[in-house]
This record gives structure tokens, C-alpha cells and sequence, in this order.
């Protein structure tokens, strides 16, 4: 695959950029078409050099996984320092909406014990049914 | 917290899977917690949005409403931390002056 075919496939969709621009901008500014093809082409850009950093990071830790960590030592590496307070700010917004999600989703995880635990919970249930059931075929009559 | 609360939407605009489709590119790379990918596209909002606001700012210094490249290329070239995108936004030149260059070459040839 040529280097050209991959940067014509890695784009990000005009209209969820023109969101974003959107959210900041007012209404009476408009881009020229090289302009917002170039605004997307340096997104791209970004993620990849801050995507990089991060693994860097990442491996200088002899970490396989990158984590937020990583990503946020990036971003100040990377020199955007007035970024972090708003992503840390965000990041732990994630991480509520993420632990209610799952608290809804699944019971399971909220109980609070391990799989292992789970299992083992669920063999003494069975157990204590089979238990049940062969009393109820020895009830004397 | 209250769990009945009503849970927001996510705050992420830009979409999970393109985003990790372009870290995939990297050679280098393994892999990326869900948490890390979320901060990545978060930050690349905050980019956007700072980008844009201060190449809006050149063109109302020049009073036009209409971005042009040549705005985010003069964003490129004013900030440091921008330097990665030197090549990605390089600095247009006058075709005139071009063909200067290029004769100017090819006389001394």
C-alpha cells in the first residue's frame, strides 16, 4: 500500500470537524476548501504525533498497553500544556459516565466480586438446589 | 452519586474507531486502553478548536470572514509546538517567484 493511499484513506469526517469548529467559532467565519482540507490533514497529523509520543512513553515504562497517563505526560511533552487541565477535566467525567454505565449494565461487576467469586457463588447455589431436590426424593412419605 | 442521575452523553464528537484506526499506523504500536483513545480524541478537539480560533484571529486582523490556508500555515510558523505540522501546512509560495527560483537554478546549471 502506498504512502499515498494511506493518508487519502485516514481522514476524519468534514462534518463531525465542522462540529467541533462549530462549538468555538462564530457562525460569520467560513473556510476556503483547502483550508478545511488542510485543517483535517493536521488533525490527522496530531493524533499521530501525539499517538506516537504516547507509545513512547509507553515503552520507556516497558508498557505493551498505552494508557491515560501516558497520553497526558505526551501531551505536556508535546508542549500543549493548556490542554491538561481540560482533558484531566474530561477524563475523570469519562470515568464517572463509564462506572454508571456499568453499574446500570451489569449487576454482576456491581456486586463487587470477582469472577472467580462469582462462579463460586453460582456452584454453591447449584449445589444447595441439587441439595433440595434429592431431599424432596427422599421425603418419607 | 445518585444513580438515578441522568447519564450525559459522551463528550467525544470525533469518531472512536477512525481515531483508532490512525494510532494503528504506527508501526511501533501495540496497543491503547479505552481511556487512553478518549483523552487522544479529546485532545485533538482541543487542538481543532485552538487552531481554528487563532487562524480566525488573522483573518479578522485583515477583516475577512473567509479562512485561508495561509492562515493556518502563518498559525504553523508563530508557534513552536506547532513545528510537527511544517510539512503537513508548508508555507505557499507566489508562482512568480517560483519560476525566479527556478530559473535561477537552471541558469547556474
Amino acid at each position: 500500500m502506498s504512502e499515498f493511499t494511506q493518508t487519502e484513506e485516514l481522514s476524519l469526517p468534514k462534518a463531525t470537524v465542522q462540529k467541533i469548529i462549530s462549538e468555538i467559532l462564530p457562525s460569520e467565519f467560513s473556510f476556503t476548501k483547502d483550508a478545511r482540507e488542510s485543517l483535517i490533514d493536521c488533525c490527522v497529523e496530531f493524533i499521530m504525533i501525539l499517538s506516537s509520543e504516547s507509545n513512547e512513553i509507553a515503552e520507556k515504562e516497558l508498557k505493551k498497553t498505552i494508557s491515560s497517563d501516558h497520553v497526558l505526560k505526551a501531551v505536556e511533552d508535546l508542549g500543549f500544556l493548556e490542554y491538561l487541565n481540560p482533558i484531566r477535566k474530561l477524563l475523570e467525567e469519562h470515568k464517572e459516565l463509564t462506572k454508571s454505565k456499568d453499574k446500570r449494565n451489569n449487576k454482576f461487576q456491581n456486586s463487587g466480586l470477582t469472577e472467580e467469586e462469582l462462579l463460586k457463588q453460582q456452584e454453591e447455589l447449584f449445589r444447595a438446589s441439587r441439595n433440595r431436590l434429592q431431599q424432596n426424593q427422599h421425603k418419607p412419605e | 452519586m445518585d444513580s438515578e442521575k441522568e447519564i450525559p452523553e459522551s463528550t467525544l464528537t470525533l469518531p472512536i474507531s477512525r481515531i483508532k484506526k490512525i494510532i494503528k499506523m504506527d508501526s511501533d504500536h501495540v496497543s491503547c486502553s479505552d481511556s487512553a483513545t478518549y483523552l487522544l480524541g479529546v485532545s485533538t478537539e482541543l487542538f481543532v478548536k485552538s487552531f481554528v480560533e487563532v487562524a480566525s484571529g488573522n483573518a479578522k486582523i485583515e477583516n475577512r470572514k473567509k479562512i485561508t490556508y495561509q492562515d493556518f500555515s502563518k498559525v504553523v510558523r508563530t508557534f513552536d509546538n506547532l513545528a510537527f505540522l511544517n510539512d503537513t501546512v508548508p508555507p505557499t509560495i507566489k508562482v512568480r517567484d517560483l519560476i525566479e527560483t527556478e530559473t535561477a537554478k537552471a541558469n547556474q546549471a
